[in-house]
């Protein structure tokens, strides 16, 4: 299928991964587009409306928004792909060995899921948090440990569906190692979930950064993270400079939109049971 | 729109000129008004409240404790609302018989509370001798103003039910003061002995009586019908709210769900545009950028140990820039550690160290940290303090001091400030009525809330406080501010102005120059909507 | 049926010792310890010893541990560090204000979610269903705090008006009660909307697949009667589930409505305790939560077996 018929079919999710696109290339280039320094504070130039020379204006600092949420795509994708990494990570290391061995180890490792679940995810977060301390580098891990035990679960029965797999029997039949069988069988049969989990995963890493962020466990200033600004003086400025908030809000938002969009669309291609709408009406 | 030059406006704050000297005759027999006659009765104030940590006037420090502590205690004397007169509470007329000898009476028949373990029973001055000794505790730390009176008074006498005389060791010029203070309020005894503590009880002979206390939502008080001010108080109730967040306690206000309300500065132009009062007041709370603190048992590390460091951070500061961002305009710049509009006391303007990056290079260099060099500061979060630490961190990178900010979460970070184990912080200073509460806690010899361990500074400190002419005093004074700039521990930014919205129906209220300064017991309200 | 509940309540056992062994351990992690915190503005160190044999703090971990669990059997959650009030107290008074709060934004996620998933399902990959999904992850994608600060700020300066900020109990007074948790509800609610929105979708998608739907469409019937009969009862199903999932998201994830709207209740609460280091209190709400969403996921897996006779565990 090429990918013109692909996106046509699926045109929100194309729409989405359109907007993934654009913020990653947005953070790749985010040195030769912005056009100031997003930390440079500039007392003269404080709570400017949107104008010419600062398209998006500026906040009470004086740094230029443009800029800040150029970089704060930057902030975003890392804080993304780093939580995303950790947590699928743990979750695939748990989900897999509890799914594939089953058994004692999938009792205990359940019993390890279900105890984390027992947490309220926002609980975890602010605990790890607290233990850690601000920095970007512990919002990551916090997000990235917070994810693990639901991705856990879904992996683990993405892994139990495949586990009666013919091929399985037979590898393992023939004395083939278990991680290799692992490694050759199990991983890119299940690669597909785990996309899903991922992209949907990027989401929710952003969303949940900016709600740590307003409650004073986000990123540390002067770190341009979108939900810093936010949370921060977005809110305070409300209505003297609406633009500081507004505009990251956006990018939150479209950020947020294009990657649950797209991981709708890839869960909806990747699982044949949903393909196609309801045929034969009468 | 910008106060920072109008400081003619605090013309009339000639707050702190109260040398003991001169006040010697504090007025005998005031009686205060009978309740005015066109005031309306009943009715239920709301006024937004803060995060409390306990209700012991005597442990704690912080405003909101305060809040409540004055609906239901009072005390002997008491400050005006600007702070520059001293008048009666329970104390119905004082006088400093000679340099160390003070002489009060109470007035007879004054009340505690109608409820257990107190019952109603009769204030004597056998109360005030027990909460002046209990208020000087000597724990270091744990007592907070326990520096108001230790070691410095020779006796308290209680020779009847009504008189409390007051020997102290030596001169000490900021007695009266500290009798007035918003925090020596009189407590009961038994209350102590049954709680233990009164982190979580307050039962007094204030106008209110303490009826619901949450400490992480509301306190609500009643009125106390046996009240000695005959005729207060004129509300039914008042209820402190505590509403966490900034942006929702405005809209509170807005929606008239709050009476008197403290304000964040960017919606005060919204506000003051429905045409509701809004006080601008120079709060007493500077915020200061520390360096490392240092005494005999911590001694000073490089490279704040060398002066000349220190004095090129105070060069590279520019306090208008902080005021400028993180206020916006909102505050007024500092001369030392007196804030300005306490005159005398305060540093005329010409003695604010000079903004001068070349200087601040050049001792760098001096120093030997030519290329400057990388140091970590810490910061409550969330608040204003960590803006002022961005500005900090900027303008310290103009002279090559790399900053890294540590914002941590409140609780933490007071850890570490009172463990004195930090490089630089910007920090929340207290100041007072008495110029002394500007310094002897953070640069005094027994001080507790910061350790600086010139031994010359601690020594002029002590001294000062004998002095009881107040231009030598105040000469004294000066000096030791001239010291700090010198030796500049710390550079202090500024003072910041905050706003407090009285609601149009809120009569008879004028907001205290002093934020600890929370009686509420002659407000009455008129056509407010239930 | 009942052997499968036996044993799942066996299996709660351990997952609990496991919860209140990990939590234990964990806040006496963190940086900061309370006895340090207790004295920070009171710098003392003679006392230490004390205030630590106080809290029971200097005996060796596995002491402290037993002892806590032993007391928590018998219902005794310790009292706070802080206030001195028992822990159990202080959770089950706060308690109706975060459940009420979390039932009612689940109730608007459902009435959100459900009819327009249904909906989206049917008219598969139309405009429709494009808008309502749009509309979906909009709603989830703009964070709540946001939402919530630009209602309150905008209802108060166009009709000096805000929500009571002022705690009613809902059996004292309906009316002030539901207009103070009304507005967070709504905005929780939309969260949650989306994500019970997709999978209703999904669900429903897949049961109009099965073969006695497809015979129930040959037949004649009228759509209405098919997604009525069929269809809702086995969608529902997995929407039970996930609707057990975040019941206990929310209320952990209640925090930031709760500090905007004042509402005296658990997520605070726990904020709270884990700011100030409160570690009795710490301990008893995570404790009182893993044990409610444990015990509320049994429930929820027995619904489930009642619902869908094919998945009966015996």
């Amino acid at each position: 299928m090429s990918l013109l018929r692909v996106m046509r079919a699926k045109p929100l999710g194309a729409l989405g991964g359109l907007l993934i696109v654009g913020l990653v290339a947005t953070a790749l280039l985010a040195p030769v587009l912005a056009p100031y320094d997003p930390v440079e504070v500039r007392s003269s130039d404080r709570l400017r409306a949107p104008s010419l020379s600062h398209p998006l204006g500026t906040d009470d600092f004086g740094r230029d928004i443009l800029s800040r949420v150029i970089y704060g795509a930057r902030i975003s994708m890392l804080l993304g792909l780093g939580a995303v990494a950790i947590s699928t990570l743990l979750a695939a290391i748990v989900g897999v060995l509890s799914g594939y061995y089953g058994g004692r180890v999938d009792t205990v490792l359940q019993r390890g899921i279900d105890t984390m679940m027992a947490f309220p995810g926002f609980v975890v977060l602010l605990t790890i948090m607290a233990m850690l301390g601000q920095g970007l580098g512990n919002v990551i891990l916090a997000l990235g440990i917070g994810g693990t035990a639901a991705n856990a679960r879904i992996i683990r029965s993405a892994v139990l569906a495949i586990r009666e797999n013919q091929y399985l029997e037979v590898a393992r039949a023939t004395g083939c190692r278990d991680w290799r069988i692992i490694a050759r069988h199990v991983l890119p049969n299940i690669a597909a979930p785990i996309m899903v989990v991922m992209t949907l995963g990027l989401g929710v890493a952003i969303l949940a950064e900016s709600s740590l962020s307003f409650l004073g466990f986000g990123v540390p200033p002067p770190t341009p993270s979108w939900g810093a600004m936010l949370s921060g003086s977005g809110r305070t400025y409300m209505i003297q400079a609406p633009w500081i908030a507004v505009f990251p809000g956006i990018a939150i938002s479209l950020a947020v939109f294009g990657f649950n969009m797209l991981g709708d669309a890839l869960r909806d291609l990747l699982d044949p049971r949903l393909r196609g709408g309801p045929r034969g009406r009468g | 729109m910008k106060p920072a030059s109008h400081l003619s406006r605090r013309s009339f704050l000639q707050a702190g000129a109260l040398g003991a000297a001169g006040l010697a005759a504090g007025g005998a027999h005031i009686t205060w008004a009978q309740g005015k006659t066109d005031a309306k009765r009943g009715g239920t104030l709301v006024v937004r409240s803060g995060p409390i940590r306990g209700i012991d006037p005597h442990l704690e420090t912080w405003n909101t404790t305060l809040q409540v502590v004055h609906q239901t205690y009072n005390a002997l004397l008491k400050f005006n609302h600007d702070g520059t007169k001293i008048q009666p509470d329970l104390a119905e007329s004082w006088e400093q018989k000679d340099d160390l000898t003070y002489v009060f009476r109470l007035k007879p028949g004054v009340k505690f509370h109608n409820v257990p373990p107190v019952n109603g029973r009769e204030l004597t001055s056998e109360d005030v001798k027990y909460s002046i000794e209990r208020q000087m505790t000597n724990q270091p730390g744990k007592f907070q103003h326990a520096y108001f009176f230790l070691d410095k008074l020779a006796s308290i006498q209680t020779p009847d039910k009504y008189t409390i005389v007051f020997k102290t060791r030596e001169p000490y010029a900021p007695f009266l003061n500290y009798i007035a203070s918003p925090w020596t309020v009189i407590v009961a005894r038994e209350v102590v002995e049954k709680h233990g503590d009164l982190q979580r009880h307050a039962i007094g002979t204030g106008p209110f009586i303490m009826q619901e206390y949450r400490r992480d939502q509301e306190a609500v008080f009643v009125k106390n019908p046996a009240y000695f001010k005959k005729g207060l108080p004129y509300l039914d109730e008042v209820r402190l709210q505590y509403v966490i967040d900034p942006v929702a306690a405005t809209a509170a206000f807005r929606g008239q769900q709050t009476d008197i309300s403290y304000l964040e500065f960017a919606d005060v132009p919204s506000i003051k545009a429905a045409k509701i009062h809004v006080a601008d007041i120079t709060t007493m709370f500077p915020i200061v950028l520390r360096t490392r603190p240092y005494d005999d048992q911590r001694p000073n590390k490089p490279p704040f140990i060398e002066k000349k460091v220190r004095l090129a951070i105070q060069a590279a500061i520019r306090g208008e820039e902080f005021i400028e961002v993180v206020r916006s305009g909102w505050g007024i710049t500092m001369t030392g550690p007196v804030p300005t509009y306490r005159k005398p006391w305060a540093l005329p303007a010409s003695a604010r160290p000079e903004y001068d990056l070349k200087k601040a290079k050049r001792l760098l260099a001096e120093a030997g940290y030519a290329s400057g060099f990388e140091t970590e500061l810490i910061v409550g979060s969330p608040g204003d303090n960590v803006k002022s630490a961005q500005v900090a961190k900027d303008q310290l990178a103009k002279v090559g001091i790399q900053v890294n900010l540590k914002p941590m979460e409140m609780a933490q970070y007071y850890n570490k400030s009172y463990s004195y184990d930090y490089s630089m912080s910007v920090h929340t200073a207290l100041t007072g009525e008495e110029p002394e509460e500007a310094f002897r806690p953070y640069y005094g010899a027994n001080a507790t809330y910061y350790r600086w361990g010139n031994k010359e500074i601690h020594r002029l400190i002590d001294e000062q406080a004998k002095i009881l002419d107040q231009k030598k005093r105040v000469d004294m004074v000066h000096q030791i501010q001239r010291l700090l700039l010198d030796d500049a521990p710390n550079v202090f930014l500024y003072c910041p102005i905050a706003h407090y919205g009285v609601q149009p129906w809120v009569k008879n209220y004028v907001v205290p120059i002093n934020a600890y300064d929370q009686r509420y017991e002659e407000i009455w309200l008129d056509g407010k909507k239930v | 049926m009942s052997r499968y509940v036996l044993r799942r309540l066996m299996l709660l056992v351990p997952t609990l010792l496991l919860v209140t062994l990990l939590v234990f351990s964990i806040i006496r992690l963190l940086p900061g310890d309370i006895v340090t915190l207790m004295m920070s503005e009171q710098g003392y160190a003679s006392d230490k010893a004390k205030l630590e044999q106080m809290m029971g703090l200097d005996r060796p971990f596995y002491r402290q541990y037993l002892t806590y669990l032993g007391h928590a059997l018998q219902g005794d959650l310790g009292v706070s560090f802080w206030t001195k009030e028992p822990v159990l107290d202080e959770i089950l008074r706060r308690l109706p204000v975060s459940l009420e709060l979390a039932l009612l934004a689940m109730f608007f996620g459902i009435l959100i979610a459900v009819p327009t998933g249904i909906f989206s399902a049917v008219r598969q990959d139309t405009w429709l269903d494009y808008l309502f999904r749009t509309g979906a992850i909009g709603g989830l994608s703009i964070p709540g705090f946001w939402m919530a600060t630009v209602v309150i700020v905008g209802a108060s300066i166009w009709w000096q008006w805000v929500p009571p900020m002022r705690y009613t109990p809902f059996t004292r007074d309906p009316v002030k009660n539901l207009s103070q948790l009304l507005l967070p509800a709504l905005i929780l609610g939309l969260a949650l909307s989306a994500s019970i929105m997709r999978m209703t979708r999904s669900m429903v998608l897949e049961v109009l697949r099965e073969d006695y739907v497809r015979t129930a469409w040959a037949k004649g019937l009228p759509e209405s009667a098919v997604i009525a009969r069929h269809v809702l009862k086995n969608a529902m199903i997995p929407v039970v589930t996930i609707m057990g999932l975040q019941l206990s998201a929310l209320l952990g994830g209640t925090v930031i409505m709760e500090s905007i709207f004042v509402l005296p209740g658990m997520g605070k609460f726990l904020l709270d305790a884990i700011t100030w280091r409160d570690y009795p209190v710490i301990q008893g709400i995570n404790l009182f939560l893993a044990t409610g969403i444990i015990g509320l996921n049994l429930v929820i897996d027995m619904v489930y077996g009642f619902l869908d006779p094919r998945i009966r565990f015996g």
